[in-house]
């Protein structure tokens, strides 16, 4: 039982860190690791990288912040019991739908299609006052209440996401070993021969995109509580390349990938101020992603084991 | 009433030049990035970084040298130059891995843009015209008044796409690009500089993102988001028209840039919808692209 | 002069007057064959005698030019592929292209459960499913029930000629046809796909396109000999192997006679 000794760990590391710690790196990884899984888990089982994630945990926080209470007047107010779920099913239905629009392409068909819709979304909502109230967004945004305990509140919302990153790996491993998880991977190797056991593909692929945008979706709204404001920023170039890159970093090869590499992005983003100029922060990141695409395609995690292997492998042949 | 619907008219006469002027320009962005696609299948996501660059070189030439020409040239040259480094030095590394490229030229795109941004700082830059293409001109028939330098752009774009249809219908290397677009590795095993031709192939793309870059700059306005901007509409743009055809750029910048002027004017808030239902449309109809040809 | 075919339901493939023609070049043509339920038939026949034209005419990746062919009495040289995976043909593939990296057991049950299931398909696989307990049927049929938890990336290449014969059996096909199942397999391979080829389920008609004499003699009762796009003979593998034209284009001319 590793996985629950380590979710044991990491549930009481709220007794130990300090809120800096505990918001500013440890919830801040785990939300980013989460929106980023929804983009790993479609790299590994679908085998298409997809630049629209960012679009789908927006759906998602702008359903929240318009559904919710918020201090710019845009939007009703919805119990949280309904504006969640709701904010779910739209990121999901999202998800599905772009599946759908990009369902006959692959590799960087896919990626430029991704692309265009999650830039298309960003210049939407910019545009747009009625539902997203333009570039400025929602601000005020809170989370909800429990027994008088905030959401918000650095524990809770530190616990809230280690449980739902928990759930999302548990979503995903039971999803891939599903009959429709293994629909998806026959996709990815061979969707020719899909066709001809009569299996259309465009079902697993739209399932495996809802899949992802449910996932995105779930670290939509942790980020709307989490940062209290959406704007078209939040879904923008900035934030979809932050999501890839927390994914190349982890490595696009296996799902929990995203962890590692939200951790290794927060910490690099918190304290790349000490190192550098706060404001080449954006050519510090570049250089790391650069240099990871280069020396460690599929990812420090590959990288790692790897290197465990081949350190193993040298003490085996040492011993022998 | 007659000037009622006279106001009608105008308004939609403006808006149809405006969109022809974006067509123009986001064709002559799309083409290099059309022409790069085309032959070695690189997703080169720096290609807005590349006409950024060009159109703030143009932009520092034209403020020290006073030469609109020599702007143009030099943001183009700026851009040839860097888009060769980009290719030689990284992206030409990793041939034939696709999503390896992708994700390198993204890097580069956005180190580029924050040094960019630290160089030039956040300012919006518009480039001085020259004293023939400032002003406008009544066009005849049409009987609406329009600014020279978007005349011009529009006659700079079809001169582009007519040269780059003779390079690449007419000439010895246009015959290698044709060649690559189908098959790459019978390039190489028929000993040709496969590796120098990317190169050269960057360089041009590099030269139309960056005289574009300067004809954006004179013709509307450039900024740290300009690169964005021309990025997604090549993106669109060859989505739309067919990855690798001069003409599939040509009909998908046309189409983009008119939709985006009429959904501007008519439907404000919903813009940039009509980018993305035209885009969707398409890969429902036509995955491939309009002019595209089939994937294999 | 067309002639309007009758055809017997107590035939399970019947072939009359098939023809498949590229441009001004017949690849076959005029081609019977009558395969009754349950026969071994194997069409045999040099590299370029038409053999995979045939097959695909048969198997409906390719229109037939010219005749007709009839599964069970039905007309089915207008129906569309998946119309004949719908009414129990089912093919194999030379060039297989298998789901690597899903186990032996896993890729057989996408090929029993197809799509069926609706939402339920999103949820995990019970062990005591009926699918999954027919696709552990149909590794043992295969002969590859030994490694049904191995990833399909991790098959010799005989094994996922094996495979390739457990997935076309899903969901008791009545026809079974065959595409070189034996190209490229090493010798040690053979004997193994022979013996499985032999032990396939005495319902199933098998046809099987075959390059390599030996397999398609041993695991046969009946043979078709093609050359030069037509039947040159046909008979029990003894009168094949008896046969004086067979001797001279097929035996004869790959010995170099």
């Amino acid at each position: 039982m590793r996985p629950a000794g380590y979710l044991l760990f990491l549930a009481l590391l709220p007794l130990v860190l300090n809120d800096f710690w505990l918001t500013l790196v440890a919830t801040r990884a785990l939300i980013l690791g989460i929106i980023a899984l929804s983009l790993t888990f479609l790299a590994t089982y679908l085998g298409v990288v997809s630049f629209a994630q960012a679009t789908l945990a927006g759906v998602a926080g702008y359903t929240i912040a318009y559904f919710g209470p918020n201090t710019v007047g845009v939007g009703f107010e919805l119990p949280f019991l309904v504006s969640i779920p709701l904010a779910l099913i739209l990121s999901t239905i999202t998800g599905g739908a772009i599946g759908l629009i990009a369902r006959q392409s692959r590799g960087i068909y896919a990626i430029m299609i991704t692309l265009a819709i999650g830039v298309a979304f960003f210049y939407f909502t910019r545009q747009n006052y009625a539902l997203f109230n333009g570039w400025t967004g929602f601000s005020g945004i809170r989370a909800p209440e429990i027994a008088g305990v905030s959401l918000r509140d650095p524990a809770a919302l530190y616990l809230l996401s280690l449980g739902t990153a928990a759930l999302a790996m548990v979503l995903v491993a039971g999803f891939v070993r599903s009959p429709m998880g293994l629909s998806v991977q026959a996709v990815r190797d061979a969707p020719g021969r899909l066709l001809a056991l009569g299996i259309p593909v465009t079902t697993p692929i739209v399932t495996a995109f809802a899949f992802s945008g449910f996932l995105a979706g779930s670290g939509g709204i942790l980020n709307i509580w989490y940062q209290e404001r959406i704007s078209s920023f939040s879904v923008g170039l900035g934030p979809i390349i932050d999501i890839l890159i927390v994914s190349v970093i982890g490595g696009l090869r296996h799902p929990s990938g995203a962890f590692v590499g939200a951790v290794v992005f927060v910490l690099l983003d918190t304290f790349a101020v000490d190192l550098i100029d706060r404001e080449r922060f954006n050519t510090l990141i570049g250089a790391v992603l650069l240099l990871i695409v280069i020396v460690a395609p599929n990812g420090l995690q590959q990288l790692a084991k790897d290197g465990f292997g081949r350190l193993r492998q040298s003490n085996s042949n040492a011993t022998e | 009433m007659i000037t009622g619907m006279g106001g009608h008219m105008t308004l939609f006469l403006i808006v149809t030049l405006n969109g022809l002027t974006l067509a123009a320009l986001y064709f002559l962005a799309a083409s290099g990035f059309s022409l790069i696609f085309g032959l070695m299948r690189t997703v080169n996501m720096a290609h807005g970084a590349l006409l950024l660059l060009g159109g703030y070189v143009g932009y520092s030439v034209v403020d020290t040298t006073g030469s609109w020409a020599l702007g143009v040239l030099s943001g183009g040259l700026a851009a040839a130059f860097a888009g060769a480094i980009v290719q030689a030095g990284v992206l030409g590394w990793m041939q034939g891995d696709e999503l390896r490229q992708t994700l390198a030229s993204i890097a580069i795109s956005i180190i580029m843009a924050d040094l960019m941004l630290w160089y030039w700082g956040g300012l919006t830059y518009q480039v001085e015209l020259p004293e023939a293409l400032s002003g406008g001109q009544r066009l005849p028939v049409l009987g609406v008044g329009y600014a020279n330098i978007r005349l011009a752009l529009m006659v700079f774009a079809l001169v582009t796409g007519l040269a780059l249809w003779f390079l690449i219908q007419r000439t010895r290397l246009g015959a290698v690009i044709r060649a690559g677009v189908d098959d790459q590795d019978m390039l190489r095993a028929l000993g040709f500089p496969i590796n120098r031709i990317f190169i050269l192939v960057f360089a041009l793309g590099g030269l139309l993102a960056g005289m574009a870059g300067v004809i954006a700059a004179s013709a509307l306005s450039i900024a740290p988001g300009t690169d964005l901007q021309f990025l997604l509409s090549s993106l669109v743009v060859v989505i739309v028209g067919g990855m690798g055809s001069v003409g599939g750029a040509a009909l998908g910048a046309l189409l983009v840039g008119l939709a985006e002027q009429y959904g501007l004017a008519y439907a404000p808030t919903y813009g940039a919808v009509f980018t993305f239902a035209i885009m969707v449309v398409v890969l429902a109809v036509r995955p491939q692209g309009l002019l595209g040809r089939a994937e294999k | 002069m067309p002639v309007r075919n009758t055809h017997n339901a107590a035939n399970a493939l019947e072939v009359r007057g098939i023809g498949k023609r590229f441009g001004g070049f017949w690849a076959v043509r005029d081609i019977d064959l009558t395969v009754r339920p349950g026969e071994r038939r194997a069409i045999l026949g040099p590299n370029g005698a038409g053999k995979t034209s045939l097959f695909n005419v048969l198997t409906g990746d390719t229109g037939a030019s010219a005749g007709t062919i009839a599964m069970f009495g039905e007309d089915i040289t207008r129906v569309p592929i998946q119309k004949r995976i719908k009414r129990g043909m089912r093919r194999t593939y030379q060039h297989a292209n298998l789901f690597d990296s899903l186990t032996v057991r896993e890729t057989l049950f996408l090929a029993v459960a197809g799509q069926r299931g609706g939402w339920a398909q999103l949820l995990p696989l019970k062990t005591s499913d009926p699918r999954r307990i027919e696709a552990e049927r149909l590794a043992e049929i295969a002969g590859v029930k030994d490694f049904v938890d191995r990833e399909v990336s991790d098959l010799s290449h005989g094994q996922r000629r094996q495979l390739e014969v457990g997935i076309a059996l899903a969901e008791n096909p009545k026809v079974l046809l065959l595409d070189e199942p034996a190209a490229g397999l090493s010798p040690a391979e053979r004997p193994k796909l022979s013996a499985l080829l032999m032990s396939l389920p005495k319902n199933v008609t098998v046809v099987l396109i075959e390059h390599d004499m030996d397999i398609a003699l041993q695991t046969s009762e009946s043979v078709s000999v093609l050359h030069n796009g037509r039947l040159l003979a046909e008979g029990s593998p003894d009168d094949i192997m008896q046969n004086d034209d067979v001797h001279k284009v097929y035996i004869g001319g790959s010995h170099g006679h």
